[in-house]
């Protein structure tokens, strides 16, 4: 049997109506409010509490804090869902992890459930739970409190606290990974019970490490086990026959799942939602990512379709379903956090389509069957990537995700096989697991269940170091005090290469800071924060004896973001233009930024017009990005992680770029105070005039500097019919030949998202791509808004900004 | 025949129209014709010119060597061959997927037989397609021996079939341009336009003028109607001879 059977792999005979439980419980999900979950740090907490003297050995320690909140944890069923489990106790909630940033809503809970923008429910209860049993507990013991007390306070913590240089992943997750669910559907917990309570009992020093496992997944079965006998007691009470079947089919699915191996496409798909949600029960539900679905559920679709137990409509309601709970969790946001993360998912990537591990043409039925339910339900989550190789997949599987792209919009995201398999073999990744990639959260790349990547350990804001640059060591926004070296009065400057080489430095001296935090706080999560559950669900754990956090995958890398690409590139374009002008002067250049460029308008006007902009041809060749991106890549990579794996320079943004540009202070490349940096890897707005140059800019600089991948933005203005649809996959084509690794689409003209802006009733669930991830443009904060009305925006039949 | 190296007044990437497929447009400056309705006016004096637009203008005075705001720019640019045959290759990624290629536009590209031909040539020897604009006002020996062998598509504007009316709009005799198009139909693919031009070419007995003769040529079926461009106007505002 061929893998792509489908007669239509469009599948338009199937639509919204064709679904009126999917349609329903979308409507649902969008019309919850947000509530905050207290349950699972309350049993955490209640746990270690209660056995102080358990810390001193951490995994079992862990273990046993996590198996009690499962083995407690509330089996819900808030809507009519086929699919048992939940991430918290309730439709939409935000569960609260007082080991990472949880205790930073502590001085938020009476104003969190009111506050205009994003409220997060908290009931007066619990908020009072929180307030006198939980928070005071981890005071000192929240991964940034425990760090600072172990290492003591320092420039590093100090630049952390400020926000504006960079942030640290690891005070806020132990997460950014892509699990592997394969041995878990084909052999059952249980089969990864048998053997780690053979190994530790065989001894040899990892006996700690497989007793935790046997503990925590104790736990998971515990609560599978809750699942399957309340579904079975509503079942019994259940007056309608429809639900009184769906809830006995999940009662007789968990007394299966996940013990044992899945049976059908139904209990498979059940399994994996159950691993999540016992996933977010140990570290936190932040771009967890499932991977590539479309082929870890195939085995199961195929089975079931081929002896007759279920249709093609049937399983695209799995699918729809398991879309719908990956959304049923987000991520607690404070109000400061608002302005950087604000209207983020949890960005659960999910990855379709491209080669398989045998170097051949992966797509399949099910690659059509869950593109087509994205496009049906046009939802933040899963955030969908699609995997294209132009070599050997079909061109109708790129039309067709092209086509998805136009219908919602936005999704999904487009990866290039040959670049990013390139790029972790480069990294030393085996060529048959290179292929196997997924991506995780945003836009960076895994090797599925095999590498440990963290790859949100470090979101630095490249104003930082360029700002330091032009103020000696000094932000503009933070006055006198003195930050990064002394690079010198950049007034004084002669020439170019010594504002590049104060530039530089300034960025290896944070880029410094940055690393050494982040081992730091690596050493607390070691101490305190094991992940048995995770790392059961994981290639390599299991045969090393090694916690992931302690290096047991297969593969390690940490993963470094960057903010403000563009706009440091620009800016250095901008400062050589001016040492080439033979008109301005360094001086000259400093004072203008300084004032905003109020009262020199002739310079910024210059340097608009004249500087190289990257984005464009003549900085491709002459301009400063691709040295830059070579440079940042040689900084990471001469440093080692604590797993023994090496830094990953990447390239997304999220809404930072937006939330930063806020309280940014002009920029030399002409950028005014206060207004959005570029997103991702995107040159800034309207900088590039023509697609193509600005599409082989981005290529230009090379997928084997880039190992954690790039977020690029295109905005398209109109994609009016198949033929417009099939030029757009020819230009992604051609970036991708040309080396680019990922590109997303808003199809959405500056008209649109004005109005949109004005009336937002009128837009309830408009999804938009932000800088990896998707969200709704209602959640966003105004300055993100803005950032998305001004981009380029293309014309796809000219190829020009309009 | 032209042999020195002409200006290119615009470059024009991924773009869909002009021809199939994803294509570059190459525009040269400099054209024999004076049709009053150009949009490109730009496009006819083959010599250096300048756009000068006041809205951009800050009074700076620093005019001479840059311009600090763009408001003054110079029209056009020159490219070596071997120049602008590598920045047209730049884009070889997107022709090929799109089965596209690059199309030289003006103005009138046939005005400068061996630049035109040297690098539709480097292009035939790379493997892409390339297609010209042409007003159809050239010297046919020198089209077949310098660009034709090299060229996969000629996109050629029929405008007025009456003779008197086509030298009273653009300042040229039309029947160069009809003997080529005769001359050419069965040796290439040939795509004849016409600029609906309200009040001069899209009058019924000009049309029908047109299709008539086009059917003689056996390219009835190929013809194109452009609509009309206004987009001349603002630039004639902006132009300035030297």
């Amino acid at each position: 049997m061929p893998q792509v059977t489908l007669p239509d792999i469009r599948l338009q005979e199937y639509t919204l109506d064709t679904f009126p439980l999917l349609a329903e419980l979308r409507a649902g999900l969008l019309g919850a409010p947000a509530v905050i979950c207290v349950e699972r740090a309350k049993y955490i907490t209640e746990y270690m509490k209660a056995h102080p003297d358990e810390e001193s050995s951490p995994l079992l320690f862990r273990a046993r804090a996590v198996a009690n909140y499962l083995s407690h944890k509330k089996a819900v069923f808030p809507d009519g869902n086929l699919l048992p489990g939940s991430t918290g106790a309730g439709l939409k909630t935000a569960p609260v992890y007082p080991e990472f940033i949880g205790l930073t809503i502590w001085s938020e809970l009476d104003t969190v459930s009111t506050r205009k923008k994003n409220p997060q429910i908290l009931s007066a209860e619990d908020a009072e739970i929180l307030n006198l049993e939980i928070y005071p507990y981890w005071i000192d013991r929240d991964v940034l409190s425990a760090t600072k007390k172990e290492f003591g306070e320092s420039m590093a913590t100090r630049l952390l606290e400020k926000i504006i240089f960079y942030i640290s992943g690891k005070a806020g997750c132990i997460s950014h990974t892509v699990p592997m669910f394969g041995r878990v559907l084909s052999e059952g917990v249980s089969a990864i019970m048998a053997e780690a309570e053979e190994k530790a009992a065989k001894g040899g020093g990892s006996e700690e490490f497989y007793t935790a496992v046997g503990i925590v997944l104790e736990g998971f079965l515990a609560y599978a086990a809750r699942l399957a006998d309340t579904a079975r007691e509503l079942a019994s009470k259940e007056p309608d026959a429809q639900r009184k079947t769906v809830l006995q089919n999940m009662a007789d699915a968990c007394a299966n799942i996940p013990a044992k191996p899945a049976g059908n496409f139904y209990e498979a798909a059940a399994c994996l939602w159950l691993c999540l949600t016992a996933i977010h029960a140990e570290s936190i539900n932040m771009a967890v990512s499932p991977g590539r679905l479309d082929q870890a559920l195939y085995p199961y679709y195929r089975a079931d379709i081929e002896s007759g137990k279920i249709s093609v409509r049937d399983a695209m309601e799995i699918v729809g379903c398991l879309w719908l709970k990956l959304g049923d969790n987000i991520n607690l946001v404070p109000q400061v956090s608002e302005e950087l993360f604000g209207g983020a998912g949890t960005a659960p990537a999910v990855t379709v389509g491209g080669i398989g591990r045998d170097g051949e043409d992966a797509v399949n039925d099910l690659t059509y069957i869950m593109l087509r339910v994205t496009e049906l339900l046009r939802l933040r989550e899963p955030n969908m990537n699609a995997r294209y190789d132009y070599e050997k997949n079909e061109k109708r599987y790129r039309d067709r995700v092209a086509e998805v792209i136009a219908a919602t919009k936005a999704v999904p995201a487009f990866h290039n096989d040959a670049a990013n398999i390139r790029a972790l073999v480069n990294q030393g990744v085996a060529l048959e697991h290179a292929r196997d990639y997924s991506i995780i959260g945003c836009v960076e790349l895994a090797v599925s269940g095999r590498s440990y990547d963290a790859s949100s350990s470090i979101i630095l804001n490249l104003s930082a170091p360029l700002e330091m640059a032009l103020y000696d060591g000094r932000r503009y926004t933070t006055g006198d005090e003195v930050f990064g070296p002394r690079t010198g009065d950049a007034a004084r400057f002669t020439s170019y290469e010594q504002f590049q080489d104060a530039f530089y430095t300034q960025t290896e001296w944070l880029i410094g800071q940055a690393i050494g935090l982040n081992e730091q706080m690596a050493e607390i999560h070691q101490r305190m924060l094991p992940t048995p559950l995770l790392s059961a669900l994981f290639d390599g754990p299991m045969e090393s004896g090694r916690d992931l956090i302690f290096g047991g995958a297969r593969y390690n890398s940490s993963g470094a973001t960057h903010v403000g690409f563009a706009d440091a590139a620009d800016s250095l374009n901008a400062v050589r233009a001016v040492f080439e002008s033979g008109r301005y002067s360094m001086a000259e250049l400093l004072d203008a930024v300084r004032a905003d460029f109020s009262g020199y308008e002739e310079l910024r006007q210059y340097l608009l017009n004249h500087a190289l902009k990257y984005g464009t041809r003549g900085e491709s060749e002459n301009g400063a990005a691709r040295d830059f991106i070579r440079f940042l890549y040689g900084v990471y990579q001469s440093h080692t992680n604590y797993r023994g794996g090496k830094y990953r320079p990447a390239y997304w943004s999220m809404t930072n770029h937006s939330g930063q540009g806020k309280i940014t202070h002009a920029l030399p490349n002409g950028r005014k105070a206060g207004t959005p940096f570029a997103s991702g890897i995107t040159p800034v707005s309207n900088a590039a005039p023509g697609l193509t140059e600005c599409l082989n800019s981005v290529a230009a600089l090379g997928c084997e500097y880039i190992p954690g991948s790039v977020a690029l933005n295109i905005k398209f203005t109109l994609i009016e019919n198949g033929e417009d649809v099939k030029r757009l996959g020819d230009f992604v084509e051609g970036y991708f030949i040309n080396g680019g690794q990922q590109v997303q689409f808003n199809i959405m003209s500056r008209e649109m998202l004005t109005e949109a802006k004005a009336n937002p009733d009128q837009y309830p669930d408009l999804l938009v791509r932000v800088s990896g991830y998707s969200a709704y443009f209602n959640d966003l904060s105004d300055s993100m808004k803005d950032e998305l009305i001004t981009r380029t925006e293309y014309n796809v039949h000219d190829g020009r900004a309009v | 025949m032209n042999a020195e190296t002409p200006l290119i007044f615009d470059i024009k990437r991924g773009s869909l129209d002009d021809g199939p497929g994803i294509r570059t447009v190459v525009f040269l400056k400099g054209c024999p014709l004076n049709c009053s309705w150009c949009h490109n006016p730009e496009s006819i004096n083959p010599g250096p010119e300048v756009f000068y637009d006041a809205a951009r203008c800050t009074g700076c005075g620093n005019c001479g060597k840059l311009c600090p705001s763009g408001a003054l720019r110079r029209v056009g640019k020159r490219y070596a061959i071997r120049e602008l045959t590598e920045l047209l290759l730049e884009d070889g990624a997107y022709y090929r997927v799109s089965g596209g290629g690059v199309t030289f536009s003006g103005g009138e590209p046939a005005l400068y037989m061996e630049y035109v031909g040297a690098v539709a040539q480097s292009l035939f020897e790379h493997g892409i397609p390339t297609a010209l604009e042409t007003c159809g006002y050239f010297d046919m020996a020198d089209f077949g021996r310098y660009i034709l062998p090299y060229l996969t598509i000629l996109l050629y504007d029929v405008k007025l079939i009456g003779r008197p009316e086509h030298i009273r709009h653009t300042g040229r005799d039309n029947r160069v341009i009809l003997d080529n198009l005769r001359a050419l139909a069965s040796k290439i693919t040939v795509i004849p336009r016409t600029p609906l031009i309200p009040g001069v070419t899209d009058t019924d007995e000009n049309l029908s003028g047109i299709a008539g003769f086009l059917r003689e040529c056996g390219l009835e079926q190929a013809h194109i109607l452009l609509p009309f461009n206004g987009a001349g106007e603002r630039k004639r505002g902006l132009l300035r001879h030297p």
